[in-house]
């Protein structure tokens, strides 16, 4: 609890200097950093030192990393789910139970989640 | 009828008293759902000071809190344009409410601003992100960052 509390005082202290994007404390300019795609995120240790030191940091990559792996997991979990309602579909046909609708429904609503997937960014 | 709708008030740096539902704060703040559960917020007596919060920012973050509590069934699209005209604020104003959403841990608000702020400076070229973050000292020397021009050539 006392470290709730001194914690809440520390954060109650005033910004220094009210203003700009500029005097953002190192830990919210991370926060930006990290939701920026691994490929671009390399290039933005040109913009100034602080960002250098930041991005080269092994917590920052490691978090960096994590969240890639989160969001292809994600990915593989879809796409997965896309499959195996493929593969029912594939079994309705062999049982004869299907008509040409439900075939192009079928393929239609796998193909959404597929080009929903974002596979270029995490 | 239903018992009176519970308030807590909370008081921006300038000593404004604002006077909020107390369940529109407690669903979005992680700071005040705290304060409300372990009963360092007396109903009778208490305001919560937010020193490092303005009024005009705070009443801002109600908006947010309430229009969100309120409105949380509207649907995506609804939602969503309603997010980008409260977020059409110049930097300063970014600034301001990113400091306060992170203060009162709100992390929806913040999910909203990084992400805002994340679009802004993608696909821009280094001087164009520089004078976002008014960056004015890079800290390279001229060999480091010829070097970095170097490498990153289409970044500048």
């Amino acid at each position: 609890m006392g470290g709730t509390r001194k914690q809440r005082e520390r954060r109650l202290k005033p910004a220094r200097g009210r203003g700009s994007l500029a005097v953002l404390p190192g830990e919210l300019i991370q926060e930006i950093l990290w939701r920026i795609p691994p490929k671009d995120v390399v290039e933005l240790r040109c913009v100034c030192k602080s960002w250098k030191t930041l991005i080269s940091s092994p917590q920052f990559m490691k978090a960096l990393i994590q969240r890639s792996y989160a969001h292809i997991a994600g990915c593989a979990s879809r796409a997965a789910k896309v499959m195996d309602s493929i593969s029912l579909l594939l079994a309705s046909v062999s049982d004869g139970n299907v008509t040409v609708n439900d075939i192009s429904d079928g393929v239609k609503a796998s193909m959404e989640v597929v080009n929903a997937l974002p596979l270029s960014k995490p | 009828m239903g018992s009176p709708v519970k308030k807590i008030m909370l008081c921006s740096s300038e000593k404004e008293i604002f006077s909020v539902e107390e369940q529109v704060m407690v669903q979005h703040s992680v700071i005040i759902n705290n304060m409300i559960e372990d009963g360092s917020y007396n109903h009778e007596e208490s305001k919560i000071p937010l020193d490092c919060v303005d009024s005009k920012t705070l009443k801002k973050v109600i908006d947010y809190c309430t229009h969100h509590t309120h409105h949380h069934n509207d649907n995506q699209e609804d939602l969503e344009a309603w997010d980008a005209q409260f977020l059409n604020v110049d930097s300063n104003g970014l600034y301001d409410l990113l400091m306060a959403a992170n203060y009162l841990e709100i992390r929806n608000l913040l999910d909203l601003i990084y992400g805002t702020i994340k679009n802004m400076i993608k696909g821009k070229k280094i001087d164009e992100i520089r004078r976002i973050f008014n960056i004015k000292d890079h800290g390279f020397t001229p060999e480091e960052e010829e070097q970095n021009r170097k490498e990153y050539p289409h970044f500048y």
